[in-house]
């Protein structure tokens, strides 16, 4: 169920990020000479970080405390596990 | 742009939380009777499901205004952003007492422990890990593996534990293999994969990993780290396979004892015996998976963050110096 999140998260994405991944096929063995394109290939990037910008609570009660004092409704995301972490 | 602006209405228009409807489901009575925990049910009464997974819009005071998760497996982000929207005009447009109630939670209502209570000591060795699969045959996105997913998560080593990670002698050339329990955290803990998997010890079968001191110019220590890798599963519960090689590199400060750089990348093939109707689609079982092990930047939205498996395959001393 944990794939909801980042189903969530990669919706926000751009299409042009997912279509890189999806059409570029990464190199088949980890050297030296491959190591660069095998890091970006794990890396976050782009718009994929875009969720970083969001001051994600973990908790219902830091983010009652901080909608009370704001003045602001309460987006709850919640899921089975740490949704910034695992799918 | 789509995506921006939804972000931009989280950032500014709201506050923003991610969690577990299963911790909260799953905390004692004790716990339940606790000002958190009556603020969720409360919140979440006017649901069909209680507490139950989705994105839900309350109010501080503790009303649901918007069930607002739509689409699947692909959510629906222009639908979302419209139904976030009104949201905010339904908010606005409550009184201040309807908004806000009458009072805000306290540390002592809380609930759950959350993982932030303490700091990892900043003279540890602190990972972040991203993961991705590669693309493979009939990949749809309802599949965790499918590579517009990454598995983001933490590994930790002490202070004293971070040593392994040098050679004993720091001169160039000097050459050692790294200890098998250092190497097991990563592996048993599926750092390498996407997901997780229920390795246990006696699953791997090679987890061969040397370094060398490639130059060593005053107090900066370059490392360089290579490593074959294999697992293979053989529980009730597992019966998957890893296989795959290991290369990384780092700059250790030993002045000031402190990695300057560090990461460890991985690639490999990850097997899956079954497939399961909730995670995968289509008919392939091994996926080729690269991972990048680095020094943690400590994002602010990673705030509370603990390794998925912490404190599974931890040592006692780290799990004794971070007890919450």
């Amino acid at each position: 169920m944990r794939i909801l999140f980042w189903g969530f998260i990669c919706s926000l994405l751009s299409q042009v990020v997912l279509a890189d991944r999806l059409s570029v096929r990464a190199p088949e063995e980890l050297s030296w000479k491959t190591y660069d394109e095998v890091v970006r290939h794990a890396l976050q990037s782009g718009d994929e970080l875009l969720y970083q910008k969001v001051d994600w609570k973990s908790n219902v009660l830091d983010g009652q405390r901080e909608g009370y004092k704001d003045d602001k409704p309460i987006v709850m995301i919640l899921f089975f596990g740490d949704h910034r972490s695992n799918c | 742009m789509q995506s921006k602006r939804f972000v931009e209405l989280l950032q500014k228009e709201c506050v923003s939380v991610a969690s577990s409807d299963v911790r909260y489901n799953g905390l004692s009575d004790a716990m339940k009777a606790k000002g958190e925990y009556q603020f969720l049910r409360r919140s979440l009464s006017g649901h069909a499901h209680g507490i139950h997974q989705g994105v839900f819009v309350v109010t501080p005071s503790g009303k649901l205004l918007k069930k607002i998760n739509w689409g699947w497996p692909v959510p629906d982000v222009g639908e979302m952003h419209r139904q976030l929207e009104q949201s905010i005009v339904a908010y606005k447009k409550l009184s201040k007492g309807e908004r806000l109630g009458v009072e805000v939670l306290k540390e002592t209502d809380r609930s759950m422990r959350v993982a932030d209570r303490k700091d990892v000591p900043a003279g540890w060795l602190r990972l972040r890990n991203t993961s991705r699969s590669y693309v493979f045959p009939e990949m749809e996105l309802f599949d965790i593996r499918h590579p517009s997913y990454v598995t983001v998560d933490k590994l930790w080593f002490s202070g004293v534990e971070k040593l392994c990670f040098i050679p004993g002698v720091l001169k160039k050339g000097e050459k050692e293999v790294m200890k098998p329990e250092v190497v097991s955290r990563v592996l048993l803990n599926s750092h390498m994969i996407t997901g997780r998997s229920a390795w246990w010890r006696e699953h791997i079968r090679v987890a061969d990993v040397g370094m060398e001191v490639v130059s060593a110019k005053g107090d900066q220590v370059e490392i360089r780290y290579r490593g074959k890798l294999k697992l293979v599963a053989d529980s009730k519960w597992c019966k998957d396979t890893y296989d795959g090689s290991l290369l990384g590199k780092a700059v250790w400060d030993s002045g000031k004892k402190r990695f300057l750089s560090f990461e460890w990348v991985t690639l490999g093939s990850h097997g899956i015996d079954s497939l399961l109707s909730n995670m995968h689609r289509g008919t392939t079982k091994s996926v080729d998976v690269a991972s990048l092990l680095r020094l943690d930047p400590y994002l602010k939205c990673e705030r509370g963050m603990a390794p998925a498996h912490w404190p599974e395959n931890y040592s006692r001393e780290v799990v004794d110096a971070l007890k919450w």
